[in-house]
């Protein structure tokens, strides 16, 4: 089987079942349950403190020119992340824009 | 946003439900926070369904050929930028198609869109080529371009044409008369919007009543809805409807490069996802190093959270 073949087979494993892409692989799925009482008891500790607001800027590899219908795509945009940062110190953040932000 | 401080993160944030209405412009952050507070990665929380080893393509081969404006470099303009991903770690590429709808007189365009496809399987005869034409075709021409194309083995054709039964149907009784199997992929645009979030977010039920019933039909096999349009909880909550109706998913993610591993986390979380859209880059002040990119497929880490650092 070449690369291609492969690659299709993992793409395809998904749609004819996980097994078949599974076979012959190493890849040993890792379920770490998460246990919804003690995750809700955890989570319930914790208090929002600070949320900040950052912008990030990305950098593509090159300029991305054009598709179909759009002009060119730049360089890299720029965007808003949230921190959240609780009362013990826990810190979380994500890409957190609005449409009037 | 000051709202919600003081908050139990619990109020906010439920494991198996996701961010609650409220708080939706928070809903990323919310989700790495509680895995930051859980110790565990955001798949876990999603359940671990999915696989941690994911195919990904390089969503970033544009139009390069017709750049500079004053002096096109030509198809030896895209093949640097599919060698540039190729050393990154992608085994997969999507090229853009459509140059005769805007940029090129039409039948010059579509003889480039060939001329392309065939350069970068000439050169990357072990990659998955996967094709976008954000709606640029027609029917009639996209199937001349499938035949001149036949030999290149597609993974998929996103957005061929504004999806419709009749079209969508010619073009895959034409793909079987060539002996092509790709799969078409639709949905990520949006002629006009919701006027209420709801689970597909700010996507409107004609569109994604529409959809699904080209899905019934095998005319569309892939969603490539919006990550963001959608929402991740709703993503969340979305995607076994989609496997109901036997259809895979590959949220859109171009071009914020946060986006890819979110993407990343929700297929191992809630699986169904059939190739993650990859965006090549950096980003300032973010590590993304605990995901490894090796030999077309991306590997999502056991780091709490998304894994992302702010550095």
């Amino acid at each position: 089987m070449d690369r291609r073949e492969f690659l299709q087979v993992m793409a395809f494993g998904c749609m004819i079942g996980q097994e078949a892409a599974n076979a012959g692989s190493t890849d040993q799925k890792v379920s770490i349950p998460v246990n919804s009482k003690f995750a809700r008891k955890l989570l319930s500790e914790h208090r929002i403190q600070k949320i900040e607001a950052r912008l990030l800027q990305d950098q593509y590899p090159r300029l991305v020119g054009r598709n179909a219908r759009l002009g060119h795509h730049g360089r890299g945009g720029q965007y808003q992340i949230r921190i959240l940062t609780t009362d013990k110190r826990v810190r979380g953040w994500g890409m957190s824009h609005g449409p009037d932000e | 946003m000051q709202k919600f401080v003081g908050l139990q993160v619990s109020e906010l944030f439920d494991i198996e439900e996701g961010t609650n209405e409220d708080a939706l412009l928070l809903d990323i952050p919310r989700h790495d926070l509680a895995g930051a507070v859980l110790g565990a990665p955001v798949y876990a929380l999603l359940g671990a369904k999915g696989p941690k080893k994911l195919l990904i393509y390089s969503g970033a081969i544009y139009f390069d050929d017709l750049d500079p404006e004053n002096k096109p470099r030509g198809i030896e303009g895209v093949l640097p930028s599919c060698q540039q991903d190729y050393e990154a770690g992608y085994r997969a590429f999507k090229l853009k198609i459509g140059r005769g709808f805007k940029w090129m007189p039409k039948e010059e365009g579509i003889k480039r869109d060939i001329e392309v496809t065939r350069a970068v399987r000439e050169k990357y005869p072990d990659c998955l080529i996967l094709v976008d034409a954000n709606d640029g075709y027609t029917c009639e021409d996209m199937m001349r371009y499938l035949s001149a194309v036949a030999d290149c083995d597609l993974f998929w054709i996103e957005e061929p044409f504004p999806e419709n039964r009749d079209d969508l149907l010619k073009l895959k009784e034409h793909m079987a008369k060539i002996g092509r199997k790709a799969l078409i992929a639709d949905g990520e645009t949006r002629t006009e919007r919701s006027e209420k979030w709801w689970r597909y977010g700010g996507y409107s039920q004609r569109h994604i009543d529409t959809l699904f019933s080209l899905a019934e039909e095998k005319l569309v096999d892939v969603f490539v809805l919006d990550l963001g349009i959608v929402g991740f909880t709703n993503w969340r909550r979305i995607m076994p409807e989609l496997e109901r109706a036997g259809v895979k998913a590959s949220p859109h993610t171009w071009g914020w490069i946060p986006r890819p591993y979110y993407v990343a986390q929700l297929a191992a979380g809630v699986g169904n996802v059939i190739i993650v859209e990859g965006i090549p880059g950096k980003t300032e002040g973010v590590d993304y190093s605990a995901y490894k990119l090796v030999n077309g497929q991306i590997v999502v880490p056991d780091e709490p959270g998304f894994g992302l650092k702010l550095i």
